[in-house]
């Protein structure tokens, strides 16, 4: 009887809070404790259920990282053994060479657009950038089709400043990443001002809560009681224990200084502590890459962030068992030409270039497709941003044909023509 | 008064046609037999009216003023003075730059054209100009953006034509044509070749791109050909010093008619046509008028757009504004009409199209008919519209405050002087336009081909800068990789000086006959920079050559920046008035100085969202409110969301450091009175009225949980319904 009346109360608490989510959150909504969303057509089911994407803001040159060459399209760049036979990348990324065991290049990625903006876009949502809609990033359309990890948490979130990101496009906007600009500060407006507490602040919304009854009864419209809504979720937000998701102190030191104290090491390390926590979907940008002037002295500085931020990943998500459940992608707008320019620099690329993939079930220590000597032209394997995008798609198994329609009544597939590449996969 | 100079014939005042609304209005609910709500009262008129002319709620004294105001006519002083006054540009620029999706910053620019379009649309707000003469002058722009700030029309979607065009339609004609850009419309009527048809007006608007302008000018001679063979760019290095300074503000700032023709796209799939098939221009329906003289393209679609006979453009402006202050449009789908779309009211609507045209498009006018109907000045509806219905308009519909209302209320609740403009901004998109026309005369004044020589002249001297850099660097990265760090140091230092040396040889062989050239063609005198003033300023820079137009005044610049005895004079007048302004307020002697702090902190931050920038960067208050990224037609959003309660309530923006500052407005008001008077002060404040019985009640309990201080009234009131609902 008495467990009986408890799981009742457990489960009305969790609709109840499900509910306030979704409509203050705008987390898509199956509560967990139901069964599992039904498959949708040409859904699969998939061990992957994490993606943590690392842009490369600026177009990350492939030739000084993943793709590393001979002769004078690598300038003084020297390429490194890794942890994987036969398997080599550039110098500046010896962390991650140790790594390599656990990840998948894709040496033969290429691009249609050549302009950072449009470059930033054609990656995040598989579409061309237009002036009459906007397209959802991968993030947005995970939440789309699938419950939240953790329906007190957002579904996604995106740890960067950029301000090209297309978030949930035409989808809803309560599925718009949330945003972190600073990995330490966690969430923005979580904490009372100074001298308030959760609770003066509940008091106070008790006043606001009797004050405002009279206008909701003469005005009994949804969204009048969706602006009362949000102050509820917005309190419980306060009060959840899954805030510690957001706070980096409570990570060990040596920990967090291994994972190099920029804000991108330890965006890294917020990512890894939100996919614990149940966020499904966590983009890390890290700006700086546009080296058209003095590419090699820049691509040291750049790399050990990258480096450090990514091994340390690498590591900490297989130590804890986290790997096989958690894809780790490195993708960039476009790549940067083999030509050494005047200035020391690299120019954009979008023809053929890199990214990388760790962890999610991705082979290990393998180079997919490739360039010719000089980097300039893909000989192997040739492989479309939408490929790419619905390569991640798959591995977490989502619907890569189902059309979803826009609010101005167009349909949509999340990949649009893409199609996955499986022999990424193990 | 340009209110009254700019009615239609026969209409002497908007009392007028707004008797004329109501009569239909009363028509059509006694004919369906729906009770119109009842006549607001002035408090609820006030607060609606000044959120929609003047975007923001009014302050403590406009509202004491009005409501004591005797006259019987106050309400429709009231709206004229509104519409009359400056906080309508503040109010209505919001709602156009969402239309039109003005932005502040585009890629490989410097923001010219975008500046000089928001001084347009600003201006355009400010002086009333009709709306067939706006959207007429929109698109048929052409020219250079520090001329004519509309080219940024077209400039907004440089290198994507088609686009701009599917926009064209929708914001002017509520047509929807985008499906059409590449196949036949799946609902509507529209095939691929319309929309072909459509562009084929405007794809000869061209973006001019500066830098092979000035590689490759339209008569190059002999000498001159080794620029076409320049294939290791050696040739950009060279022109560098040239473009960073006049180049660069000038791109994308032009556009400019080319004979380039539209042709079917290669994947054409339909049967109407052939894949790279040419096609001409044709617009979606109607006649485009007979003009044999008329050979621009563009302006024939301005025509065709903005003529009286186009029946869906006034048809969709009408409906914008009937939707501004009714909360719901008459025919629902405006925003995407089609031949079946339904009007509520056939009627009213057909009335108000012929007052929009017969009035010559006067929009202010136009507001003043609606706002001064009792239908306007009405309790608000008590049921809820919601799209695709036909609403019936039996009050007003209630409305969320839209991102900017929101904040300009906050602006008035914070600033003493809550419509001020923002200096700060208006003279850096200033500077940006007068650096381009600067950058224009010295362009024109020497001419691409003498530029291009000194550039030819220059390659070798370049090419060996270049490799001797290319060494340093090399030395520099080997000595970082062996851990040399004094080397490293002093390597660094050499490449610095070999770069200054470099540049200092650039200007003084590029840029400084530039601006010698520019300054004798104006009147004789020799460049106000010299090169040593050049590079005397600050902080080192590679590329500061650039710096040279907005640092320094050429003799001649139409807009000269405000000299240093202005500024001094400008800051000393504010400070009189702050000064005034505390003498009013009794601020007490003591606490003189930090009121000043006040208003300087406010004046800076705490300005009208016009004011902010296009959008507001990401993380702004109006940002998380909803206001639009302009990346799409009107793409703000008015859902309620949880990080918006975490801002109202845990942001900066409602703490001490914002609304409850000692010296706000707000708190001036507020903190002098008595505690049985608190909710009374704050209710007024924030609502411009006295609180109702069941809100005294409420504050009753409330006091008796220990929420008694000021601090605690304004929270809770602020994140009422009360507040963020236009009722």
């Amino acid at each position: 009887m008495n467990t009986a009346s408890h799981t009742r109360n457990e489960i009305s608490r969790r609709l109840m809070m499900t509910r306030l989510t979704k409509a203050l959150l705008g987390v898509t909504i199956v509560p967990s404790y139901l069964p599992s969303k039904c498959l949708a057509s040409g859904e699969t089911k998939a061990a992957v259920k994490n993606v943590i994407y690392l842009f490369m803001e600026g177009g990350q040159s492939q030739l000084d990282t993943w793709d590393p060459k001979d002769g004078d399209v690598a300038g003084p760049t020297k390429k490194i053994r890794t942890s994987a036979e036969g398997l080599f990348v550039s110098e500046y990324l010896p962390l991650t060479a140790k790594q390599m065991h656990h990840g998948t290049v894709i040496r033969s990625l290429a691009s249609t657009q050549g302009a950072h903006a449009q470059g930033y876009y054609f990656m995040h949502t598989s579409y061309q950038m237009r002036g009459t809609i906007k397209h959802p990033s991968l993030g947005a359309w995970l939440t789309h089709f699938r419950e939240a990890g953790n329906p007190s948490l957002p579904s996604s979130v995106y740890i960067g400043n950029s301000s090209n990101h297309p978030g949930e496009g035409f989808l809803p906007p309560q599925l718009s990443p949330f945003l972190v600009s600073n990995p330490d500060n966690g969430l923005q407006n979580i904490r009372p001002q100074d001298g308030l507490t959760v609770e003066s602040l509940n008091t106070r919304l008790q006043f606001a809560q009797q004050f405002g009854n009279t206008f909701r009864a003469a005005f009994p419209h949804r969204n009048v009681r969706a602006q009362a809504d949000m102050y509820d979720g917005a309190m419980r937000l306060m009060k959840s224990a899954d805030l510690v998701a957001f706070d980096l102190s409570r990570e060990d030191d040596e920990l967090r200084k291994a994972y190099g104290k920029d804000s991108f090491g330890q965006g890294c390390l917020l990512a890894r502590r939100l996919v614990e926590h149940g966020v499904r979907f966590v983009e890390v940008g890290l700006n700086g890459w546009d080296t058209h002037i003095n590419n090699f002295s820049s691509m040291s500085g750049l790399c050990q962030q990258l480096d450090q931020g990514l091994a340390t990943l690498i590591a900490d998500l297989s130590n804890r068992g986290l790997l096989e459940e958690t894809l780790v992608v490195v993708a960039t707008e476009f790549g940067r030409t083999p030509h050494i320019n005047v200035n020391q620099g690299r120019d954009h690329y979008p023809q053929a270039f890199s990214a990388a993939m760790f962890g999610g079930g991705v082979k290990g220590g393998f180079a997919f497709g490739a360039t010719d000597k000089t980097g300039s032209e893909i000989i192997e394997r040739r492989v479309s941003v939408p490929d790419l995008n619905a390569t991640i798609a798959h591995a977490l198994g989502l619907p890569l044909e189902q059309k979803v329609i826009s609010s101005s009544g167009r349909p949509f597939t999340l990949a649009d023509k893409g199609q996955p590449i499986m022999d990424v996969f193990a | 008064m340009v209110l009254l100079s700019a009615l239609p014939a026969g209409a002497e005042t908007p009392q007028q046609p707004a008797a004329q609304i109501d009569a239909i209005l009363q028509k059509h609910w006694k004919a369906h037999n729906l009770p119109p709500t009842a006549p607001a009262s002035d408090e609820v008129f006030l607060r609606r009216v000044f959120l929609d002319v003047a975007g923001r709620i009014p302050t403590v004294a406009e509202a004491r003023n009005f409501l004591a105001d005797p006259r019987s006519d106050k309400r429709a002083l009231l709206i004229a003075r509104l519409l009359d006054g400056e906080t309508y540009s503040a109010a209505f620029y919001p709602f156009w730059a969402d239309l039109l999706r003005l932005i502040d910053v585009q890629p490989n620019t410097q923001g010219v054209s975008n500046a000089a379009y928001e001084r347009y649309v600003k201006e355009s707000l400010r002086n009333n100009k009709p709306y067939d003469q706006f959207v007429r002058e929109l698109l048929s722009a052409k020219g250079q953006a520090f001329e004519d700030g509309a080219v940024g029309y077209y400039l907004r979607d440089r290198g994507m034509p088609l686009d701009n065009m599917a926009v064209t339609t929708h914001v002017f004609l509520g047509t929807r044509i985008e499906c059409a850009q590449c196949h036949d419309h799946p609902f509507d009527k529209w095939k691929q070749t319309d929309f072909y048809k459509m562009a084929a007006f405007t794809y000869g608007n061209e973006d001019r791109k500066f830098l092979n302008r000035l590689k490759f000018p339209e008569a190059m001679d002999a000498s001159q050909e080794l620029a076409r063979a320049d294939k290791d760019r050696r040739l950009n290095a060279s022109l560098s010093a040239y473009y960073n300074v006049v180049g660069q503000p000038l791109e994308s700032t032009e556009i400019h008619r080319s004979t380039k023709e539209i042709r079917l796209p290669h994947d054409f799939k339909e049967s109407d046509g052939r894949p790279h098939e040419v096609v001409s221009p044709a617009p979606l329906y109607g006649p485009v008028a007979d003009d044999p003289g008329l050979e621009d393209r563009a302006e024939k679609l301005a025509r065709w757009v903005t003529a009286a006979e186009n029946p869906r453009f006034t048809r969709v402006i009408v409906n914008r504004l009937w939707k501004k202050l009714f909360g719901a449009p008459l025919t629902d789908a405006y925003d995407a009409l089609t031949d079946e779309s339904k009007s509520a009211m056939p009627e009213l609507e057909g009335y108000l199209e012929r007052l929009m045209a017969g009035g010559g498009y006067d929009m202010k006018a136009f507001l003043g008919s609606l706002l001064n109907t009792r239908a306007y000045q009405s309790v608000a509806a008590r049921d809820e519209y919601s799209p695709g219905s036909l609403p019936q308009f039996q009050g007003p519909y209630l409305r969320r405050m839209t991102p900017e209302q929101i904040w300009d209320s906050f602006v008035a609740l914070v600033s003493h002087e809550p419509d001020s403009r923002n200096g700060a901004r208006e003279a850096m998109l200033q500077s940006k336009i007068r650096t381009a026309k600067t950058a224009s005369d010295a362009y024109e004044a020497m001419g691409a081909k003498r530029v291009l020589d000194l550039a030819l002249a220059r390659i070798d001297e370049d090419k060996q800068f270049t490799e001797q850099r290319a060494q340093l660097m090399m030395q520099m990265e080997k000595a970082a990789r062996e851990g040399d760090q004094t080397g490293v140091q002093s390597l660094k230092k050499a490449v610095f000086s070999l770069e200054a040396q470099w540049e200092k040889q650039r200007a003084d062989t590029i840029v400084m006959p530039i601006l010698d050239n520019l300054a004798k063609q104006r009147g004789g005198q020799a460049a106000t920079p010299t090169l040593d003033e050049l590079f005397s300023v600050p902080s080192y820079d590679y590329i500061r050559a650039r710096y040279v137009f907005t640092q320094f005044y050429m003799p001649g610049d139409a807009l000269a920046p405000a000299s240093k005895e202005q500024v001094r004079f400008e800051e000393e007048k504010r400070r009189s008035d702050w000064h005034t302004l505390a003498d009013r307020l009794e601020i007490p002697e003591n606490e003189r100085a930090a009121f000043e702090r006040h208003c300087q902190a406010t004046m800076k931050k705490w300005v009208r969202a016009a004011e902010v920038g296009n959008p507001a960067p990401r993380g702004h208050f109006l940002r998380e409110m909803g206001q639009s990224d302009r990346e799409l037609v009107e793409n703000a959003n008015m859902k309620a969301g949880m990080p918006q309660a975490l801002l109202l309530m845990n942001g900066e923006i409602t703490s001490s450091k914002g609304l409850l500052s000692k010296f706000s407005p707000l708190m001036l008001h507020v903190r002098r009175a008595s505690d049985p008077e608190i909710l009374e002060a704050v209710c007024f404040a924030l609502f411009s009225r006295k609180p109702t019985a069941g809100e005294s009640d409420a504050w009753q309990q409330a006091k008796r949980q220990g929420v008694s201080s000021v601090q605690d009234v304004v929270f809770a009131l602020l994140n009422t319904p009360q507040f963020i609902f236009i009722e």
